[in-house]
């Protein structure tokens, strides 16, 4: 089994529980995250707003994705015209954090954080095993994603 | 009066939040803002603050080269850094002269945390 994907599948609970108090510690509210969270082959999908921030070091190169539709943004934040510099700054925000969650860097080390960057409708991570999953405020909710790939994993493949 | 501010962050929903803590829980001055490293250095020139909070993650020049820059040309700078930025950056940032190193999530609606960023740069002035 693929030593990334493992070692996600055993960080899973950890990582979903550390989007939750970034979210909530970011825009001061009660979160919740449920059981949608998962192991994905690569960080895909297509939403109305995505933010991508890369991340890395000498071994392991990472992403992290804020995403959401634009009728679930108001639950989390009033001010709409500053969705991009908020989501850059809760990648940001989360990035950190998962350093500081259990495993996380013992097993990939500290990634150095690039600045963020916007994206509209698609987000695609290829080769790289991702977990991912909603964090929800009542029934809105924002996508949250942490894809990670070792760098021998890409020259061996 | 008042100490004198410059708050540097990229992101300007931040900036606006440690704007407010400066000026409603500690009673400085807020003379500038900028976003970027860039941005850090001139402003520090211009205004010659007591103090300097830097992001680190910043497009054009990070806060850690800005830092270095500002105390290399003015060694008593005070310069604390505000960051999400984990591992050796914050000794780094500490050995070469910053007087404070503040992690994100800054959760101005917790009492503690609100405590200990006010102790924190309260700190730099006792030196």
């Amino acid at each position: 089994m693929d030593i990334v994907k493992e070692t996600l599948n055993s960080l899973l609970r950890g990582i979903a529980e550390t989007a939750k108090e970034t979210v909530e510690s970011f825009f001061m509210i009660d979160a919740e995250v449920k059981d949608d969270w998962s192991v994905e082959e690569r960080l895909s999908g297509e939403f109305d707003h995505i933010i991508t921030l890369g991340c890395s070091n000498s071994d392991y190169q990472g992403v992290i994705m804020v995403a959401s539709e634009d009728d679930h943004v108001s639950a989390f934040f009033e001010q709409k015209d500053e969705l991009v510099d908020i989501y850059g700054e809760l990648a940001n925000t989360y990035c950190g954090m998962l350093m500081d969650c259990p495993g996380v860097s013992e097993q990939f080390g500290v990634l150095s954080q690039a600045v963020p960057m916007y994206a509209s409708k698609r987000a695609f991570f290829p080769r790289a095993w991702a977990v991912t999953g909603k964090v929800y405020v009542g029934d809105s909710w924002i996508q949250i994603g942490f894809a990670v790939r070792g760098f021998a994993m890409m020259i061996n493949r | 009066m008042g100490k004198k501010v410059i708050v540097v962050d990229d992101s300007k929903f931040l900036v606006k939040q440690i704007v407010e803590f400066f000026e409603a829980e500690m009673g400085y001055e807020v003379v500038a803002t900028g976003n970027d490293g860039n941005e850090a250095v001139e402003l520090y020139e211009k205004h010659k603050p007591d103090l300097i909070t830097l992001d680190i993650t910043m497009p054009n020049k990070d806060g850690q080269q800005a830092m270095e820059e500002i105390i290399t040309k003015y060694p008593a700078a005070n310069v604390v850094m505000i960051s999400a930025v984990r591992g050796d950056t914050m000794l780094e940032c500490m050995s070469f002269g910053a007087k404070g190193y503040v992690e994100k999530p800054l959760k101005f609606k917790d009492a503690e945390f609100v405590s200990d960023f006010k102790s924190t740069i309260e700190e730099v002035f006792e030196e």
